[in-house]
Parts: C-alpha cells; structure tokens; sequence
C-alpha cells in the first residue's frame, strides 16, 4: 500500500473518532429514545409543581363551605377560581399548625364588585344567558355600575355584592 | 431566422407545460390527495392521547382560565405573553368584526360597542391546539420541540437555541419568546398536572364547564362524548395540521 494512502487512512480514522467523540458529548442522554427529542424533558416538565389544589382538597377543611357551593347554582364553581391557587395553602395545613397560619399563605377573599362582575356583569356576548332567565344553569346578569346604589358612608363606595347575595349559595 | 426560434421555443414550452399540467392531474386521479383532515388517525398502542373539547355556547368570558394558566405556570405577568387566553368577537350589523382580548380576558370584558350596533358577540377561549401533524415541531432546527405519546406538544427548555421559528409556524398564535429565560414558552396542557392524575388548571377553574379534557382513545370519555354530540370544528382546517381542540359552535369569523 502506498505511503500516500496510509497517511490518509490515519487521518481519517483520527477525523472519525474525533466526530465520535464529539457526537457523544454532544448529544444528551435520552435523545432519539422516542423520535427526534431528549425524551427526558417529558420528566422535566412533568416534574413542575402544581398550584391548583382542587375542590376534593378543600373539602378536607372546608367541608361545610364546599357542601353549601355543591347545591346552589353555583355548584360548577371551582373555590380556586375565586380564592385563587391553593395548593401551598392546603399542603401547610396538611403538615403543621392550621390556626397559625403566614399570611402568605392565606386565600384571597375577593369581595370586590368586579369579581362578580367577571361573570355577572351585562354583557351582550353572555346574552345567550338571558337575564330573567328562571333556569339555574344559566348566568344571570346585572349592571354591575348601575344595581343597587347604596354606599357606604365611610368610604363613599357602592357597597359590596356580598353585603345582600351570599356567594356560596347565591 | 430569429423570430421562427423564438416561435418554436414559445411553442414547445407550452407543449412542455400542458404535459406537466396534464400529468399532475392525471397523478392526482391515480392517488388522489388523501391528506388526514380530521385526528382519527391515533397513534398505535394503548396510552392515552388527550384532545381538548372547548364549548363557545358555554363560555361566558369570566377569564378564569387566562388568570389560573398565569397563577399555575410560570408566565412572565405582561398582558403580552399568554399560554391560553379569551377573545371577544363582535359581528356588527355592517358585517365587520371586533376582536378584542384586554389582558387575555383577565379580569373579565365589557362590550364597548352599543348593543344596538351588535349582529351577534361571543367568546372564543383560544389555547394551543396540541395539533397532530403540528407545524411548530416540524420547524424546530435541534429537536426541541416535540409531541409526546400522548400527544402533547411541548418544548424541551434546556435543549431549544431560542431561534423563534416555531413562533412564526404555529398558525394560531400560541407561542411566545420568553423575556427572561430566552427560550420558547407554550401550553403544556399542565403535562405536570396530568401525570399526577389531576385536571389541567384552566379546565379545572372553568365555572360553566365550557372546557372538557379527555382521551381521545377511550370511546366513554368526557371528550369523545362531546365530540360526538356536538358538531364541533376546528381553526384553520385547510391548514391540514390536525388540531385536537374540538370547538362546539365556532363561527365562520373567528380566525
């Protein structure tokens, strides 16, 4: 065999193991184990934490409340959806002493106008959900501006949908 | 001399161009365009394969499912980077429509058109489409964007180069660049809510229930019930990617 071609052999084997090598660094581990993907990343992104507790969670506590929402017409409500997540919350009382609980952890307590008004405000989109509507599976509708315009005397502000409707069983 | 060559040329070229035209024709009538329009064909085994069921008669706009998304995952707060949000159509009398999404819908909407002007209004909840043959996975350059087994499509964080062609193929508008970690961000269908045998966030705070997740390879789900009792539609249909969100009453305006 030629001189020539041996030296050339040598180099290409060295190019070889080089790009090897290389691949083999390169590539992470679980690539290509399911298609074109490190399959891994589907346990990285499975291993995010959940804020959302879910209402089976709050009934562990909150019993009474989640049985009074689970008659009225706004039993399809969620108690995050208003209170916000809930996870942490119910995992601290879960573990340690529920009466001294951070403030962090505390729930929102929306009783706002506006919280209401996200559902219950008159909008012509919602109409499909008439107003005078008797079926309880429909939304009824108000204007949340113009409903009932009582204030309080001390802050001159409309007084809350809460003071007269009751949210768990409106 | 000059002009008979340009003349036979002219004529060949044409010769040449009805036989092409003829000839795709004639391939088309012995293979006709079989394309899958709609996601029936599932992928073999028997895992689960979670489609999405989005009711538009139901939805009332309330916005729970934009806010929770952004409370569940880990969504810069900016009204400009949603994984899910809701939009606000107006059909005016005139035929022009009104598409409106303060903050994604959270926090509600209100309809600043005057009623008398309306011809009809509804919500449309928009979210990623999990499509099948998704445009999004087909573009990415190294591999970091995929759909899973059970047909979820998600992006591989530490392994996407921040390129943002995925951005530009998915025709529904449903990624977005992170501002922080550079990476491309979008729905997961809370991957890391499923796996532990729990609802996704916007499903599980939806007040009318207008959501319905379900396996689209179990015949008694939730979702293949909703399907089969609806007519439900899909966006963009002639962009043949095969969506797995099933939209019951979608208007021909929502784009």
């Amino acid at each position: 065999m030629p001189d020539q071609i041996k030296r050339l052999l040598v180099a290409f084997a060295i190019f070889i193991a080089i790009f090897l090598l290389a691949r083999f660094l390169l590539i992470p581990a679980s690539f290509g184990e399911l298609g074109h993907f490190r399959a891994d990343a589907m346990d990285d992104i499975a291993a995010y934490h959940p804020q959302h507790a879910g209402r089976e969670a709050c009934k562990e506590c909150h019993d009474d409340v989640v049985e009074e929402l689970s008659y009225g017409s706004h039993s399809t409500l969620a108690c995050e959806g208003c209170h916000g997540p809930a996870l942490k919350h119910a995992m601290y009382s879960a573990s340690a002493d529920p009466g001294n609980y951070p403030d962090s952890l505390k729930l929102r307590r929306p009783v706002e106008r506006e919280t209401c008004a996200r559902c219950h405000d008159l909008n012509p989109s919602r109409v499909k959900f008439k107003a005078d509507s008797t079926d309880i599976s429909m939304v009824r509708m108000v204007n949340v501006n113009e409903h009932n315009h009582f204030i309080y005397e001390e802050t001159n502000e409309l007084i809350r949908c809460v003071e007269c409707h009751y949210s768990h069983s409106p | 001399m000059k002009s008979s060559q340009e003349k036979s040329s002219r004529r060949s070229f044409l010769k040449k161009g009805v036989v092409l035209a003829g000839g795709a024709v004639a391939a088309t009538l012995i293979k006709p365009f079989n394309g899958v329009v709609l996601a029936t064909e599932r992928p073999e085994g028997d895992h689960p394969w979670y489609g999405i069921g989005i009711d538009i008669e139901k939805c009332i706009g309330c916005g729970n499912c934009a806010s929770s998304c952004k409370l569940e995952n880990p969504v810069p707060p900016q009204p400009f980077y949603f994984r899910n949000w809701v939009e606000q159509y107006t059909v005016m009398n005139d035929g022009s429509v009104k598409v409106e999404s303060p903050n994604g819908g959270i926090g509600g909407f209100t309809q600043t058109v005057p009623e008398e002007d309306i011809f009809k209004s509804f919500f449309v909840p928009k979210m990623c489409n999990h499509c099948v043959k998704s445009p999004c996975t087909q573009v990415c350059p190294v591999g970091a964007t995929f759909e899973t087994p059970d047909g979820i499509n998600l992006v591989d964080k530490s392994y996407c180069i921040g390129c943002g062609y995925c951005i530009q193929a998915c025709p529904y508008g449903c990624r977005y660049m992170h501002p922080t970690e550079h990476v491309v961000d979008k729905c997961t269908l809370c991957y890391h809510r499923i796996k532990m045998g729990l609802l996704p966030a916007c499903f599980e705070v939806c007040p009318t229930k207008a959501r319905i997740f379900g396996n689209l390879n179990d015949p008694n789900s939730d979702l293949v019930r909703f399907i089969r009792d609806h007519s439900c539609r899909f966006l963009k249909p002639h962009l043949n990617t095969v969506p797995k969100l099933y939209y019951n009453a979608l208007e021909e305006e929502v784009r």
